[in-house]
């Protein structure tokens, strides 16, 4: 009936430059063929475009402005094979497996919320941050306290706990670090 | 569920860095004298100190051609490539129920399905909102949905009686076991209860208050036969 739906546990999708990239071929391309098609008909440049194409024209081929040209069409297109070619990180995380075949998955952002509503209920904590990523979870608690070890020993049991509780199908590494305000 | 698709991109995103990197290629090559370096290329190039209209002028008949199929080319792929940002859905036609003899007793658009799955999920304890989407092939259906689980319920428990009850209702309906049951969680605060899971768009129910306190498995959706398929 359908094709299979996108895995809920995917790699970013590249939308942001394949649009930035689609409305400059659209751009280049629109331009091109409007100026190409007044030159065509009427045998001339397009009024607009006339000096510039004259300025090119005026330019030899050993001109450092090549160069330049060069230059700026090698960033872009490194910078194109990257964002192609670098996987990314998924925003979600696959979670609860059971007997039922397929896929639970829980955003990233939700686990850090839950986190955070979690460590701030730890004795000692006045406020916690939680970044979590595919293979690590990252929390930085702030106390007051001048000893921070039972501190950080604490927010790691409850991130631990809290943690086992979505069941990750891959276990996070959990990094705790405390900061002292006063 | 809409989608995006992500390969697609990435081979636009390749295909141009390359084609950028052609052009650097080719604009740098008269003035860093690669002829010198590469001798079986050097024949290609043109005189350094030509001028690019001149140079334009000599290969007129070839260069103007050329120009206008790359400026069709970039125009078409860039329409080609924004219609693909629109997220679509797989396509969804109609499901029949067949009895045993394989006669038509009825048939149903997913949507009907999707919104009595997604009502029966809503009832399950924990759960805020759900949100359904049927798929696939009748002998091998899929299901996604998305969730919306209060912060403060049993998510294990919930998301397992969610998931079972999914395949169970949809292998009572369609006669045959689900490919896969996909759920993406979303853990909802009191304040957050009558917004809807993010990216969902189909067979949206009304909007549930907090969970009933009872009956955590609720009557499945009613059978209506042996076989179904889609039409």
């Amino acid at each position: 009936m359908s094709a299979r739906p996108r895995p809920l546990v995917a790699r970013p999708t590249r939308t942001v430059p394949a649009t930035l990239l689609a409305l400059a071929l659209l751009a280049v391309g629109g331009l091109a063929l409007w100026a190409l098609a007044e030159l065509l008909l009427t045998g001339s440049w397009p009024a607009p475009m006339q000096e510039p194409i004259a300025g090119l024209g005026a330019l030899r081929l050993a001109d450092p402005a090549f160069l330049a040209a060069a230059a700026g069409c090698g960033i872009l297109g490194i910078v194109l094979l990257v964002a192609a070619l670098r996987p990314g990180r998924p925003h979600t995380r696959a979670v609860l497996a059971d007997a039922v075949p397929g896929t639970t998955a829980l955003p990233h952002r939700d686990l850090e919320r839950r986190l955070r509503a979690r460590l701030e209920r730890v004795d000692g904590v006045r406020s916690a941050r939680a970044a979590a990523g595919p293979r690590t979870v990252r929390i930085t608690v702030s106390t007051v306290l001048e000893d921070t070890a039972p501190v950080v020993a604490a927010a790691r049991r409850a991130a631990l706990g809290t943690i086992a509780e979505i069941r990750p199908v891959h276990d996070p590494r959990v990094l705790v670090r405390a900061r002292r305000t006063s | 569920m809409r989608s995006i698709s992500g390969a697609r991109n990435r081979t636009a995103l390749a295909l141009a860095g390359l084609a950028a990197l052609t052009a650097a290629v080719l604009l740098a090559a008269v003035p860093l004298d690669l002829g010198a370096a590469w001798p079986q290329v050097a024949p290609a190039l043109p005189e350094p100190q030509t001028e690019l209209a001149r140079f334009a002028q000599a290969h007129r008949t070839w260069l103007l051609p050329v120009a206008a199929v790359l400026a069709a080319l970039c125009v078409a792929a860039g329409i080609v490539l924004l219609r693909s940002q629109i997220p679509t859905r797989p396509d969804a036609t109609r499901r029949r129920v067949l009895d045993e003899d394989g006669s038509l007793l009825a048939s149903f658009r997913p949507q009907v399905l999707e919104r009595a799955l997604a009502e029966q999920v809503e009832a399950v304890p924990g759960v805020r909102s759900a949100v359904v989407r049927l798929g696939g092939p009748r002998s091998a259906p899929w299901i996604q949905a998305s969730i919306g689980v209060a912060e403060d319920a049993e998510l294990a428990w919930t998301i397992a009686e969610s998931r079972a009850l999914l395949a169970r209702d949809v292998r009572t309906v369609l006669g045959a076991d689900p490919d896969r049951v996909d759920v993406l969680v979303a853990l909802r605060t009191a304040a957050a209860r009558s917004r809807r899971p993010a990216h969902v768009e189909t067979a949206r129910t009304p909007a549930s208050g907090p969970a009933p306190a009872a009956d955590p498995t609720p009557a499945p959706v009613p059978a209506p036969a042996a076989g179904a398929g889609t039409a």
